[in-house]
């Protein structure tokens, strides 16, 4: 029965970990999703210099999230999305305000593919 | 590559603790549904040996789950006897008095050419020399020579009448009745009901079974 014990404390476990994963990867997903979105508002009304404090703020945070995230996705992905990240500083300019709404356009669907990985049952 | 020995030996050492928790029946012999973990554990264990990119819980979260299942399962088994007999099936006999049962080995799938190949393992050539053979829930066969005697043949464990044991001692649910009435015990108090075709029969029942054993240095052993 001591193994009993310790197969409901393994479930509980199992349970908890699901559950905080959940939470953390919705929650990272979300701020990204809605720092992108800011980005995109902030370079349409002209305000380049907040775009780029938003890029770097967003960069930062995802840094600091990217050692948990890896518990729960693949590092190749979390990778991906680190390298885009920082390659759209660079468009961050009234010359390259198309070109910006194509990468936080591509941004978007990979966090979209990451979150159909994570959240996706079939 | 310190990384995938890091990997590897942390694998390693949880796959050990799961089969650790599963006990000592992973280990022998399988029933269906432990090779099918012991199947499963093993592919997801080395899935996150080959694959570095992935997160260590995709292989880990799925085999603890597996043994958490496994574990309630066994647990299931062992406070519901119909429960495993539902999972795992009953022993199933094939020859009686050195006659093989036809019909049973059809129900088996079990060709006269396997049987016979099961009884030379246990290096039985004739049929005949078999009083009593069982096909065990885990595709073994068990074998019980005539010159060894007539068998025992469990008729109650852990007070559950074992379902065909009656006619196979050549008994019936009278001869049971009077039996439990001389011991005076019910059907629920006996540990183990063991009967001979002869009528000669042991009852152990539970109130004389040993307390739980502690072990000491290595060695079991049984405290009063």
């Amino acid at each position: 029965m001591k193994r009993l014990r310790a197969a409901a404390m393994i479930l509980a476990a199992l349970c908890l970990l699901t559950l905080i994963g959940q939470r953390l990867v919705s929650d990272s997903l979300d701020s990204l999703d809605k720092g992108l979105a800011r980005v995109e508002s902030l370079c349409i009304c002209g305000e380049y210099p907040q775009a780029r404090e938003q890029i770097r703020y967003m960069t930062q945070s995802y840094q600091k999230q990217q050692a948990v995230l890896a518990v729960f996705i693949r590092k190749d992905q979390l990778h991906e999305l680190e390298s885009a990240l920082y390659g759209l500083n660079a468009y961050a300019h009234p010359d390259y305000l198309q070109d910006l709404l194509c990468e936080t356009g591509k941004l978007k669907s990979q966090l979209n593919g990451v979150r159909r990985l994570f959240f996706g049952l079939l | 590559m310190l990384i995938l020995m890091l990997r590897t030996l942390m694998v390693y050492l949880l796959i050990l603790l799961a089969m650790r928790l599963m006990g000592k029946r992973q280990l022998g012999e399988l029933q269906p549904a432990e090779l099918v973990s012991t199947i499963l554990i093993s592919n997801l264990a080395s899935i996150s040996i080959e694959s570095p990119e992935l997160p260590l819980t995709a292989s880990l979260v799925p085999v603890f789950l597996i043994v958490a299942l496994e574990l309630f399962l066994s647990g299931l088994c062992f406070c519901r006897p119909k429960a495993a007999r539902l999972l795992f099936g009953s022993p199933v006999t094939v020859i009686r008095d050195g006659k093989i049962c036809r019909e049973t080995l059809r129900s088996l799938r079990f060709g006269t050419g396997d049987l016979l190949e099961a009884l030379r393992g246990k290096d039985v050539f004739d049929p005949a020399q078999v009083s009593w053979a069982v096909v065990e829930t885990n595709g073994s066969i068990s074998i019980c020579k005539t010159e060894d005697g007539d068998p025992f043949i469990p008729v109650i464990a852990d007070g559950q009448l074992l379902k065909g044991a009656l006619p196979l001692c050549r008994k019936d649910a009278q001869w049971l009745e009077f039996l439990l009435r001389k011991e005076k015990c019910t059907r629920e108090q006996v540990l183990l009901l063991l009967v001979r075709a002869g009528g000669e029969y042991r009852l152990i029942p539970k109130e004389n079974s040993p307390l739980p054993q502690k072990r000491i240095r290595g060695l079991w052993k049984g405290q009063k």
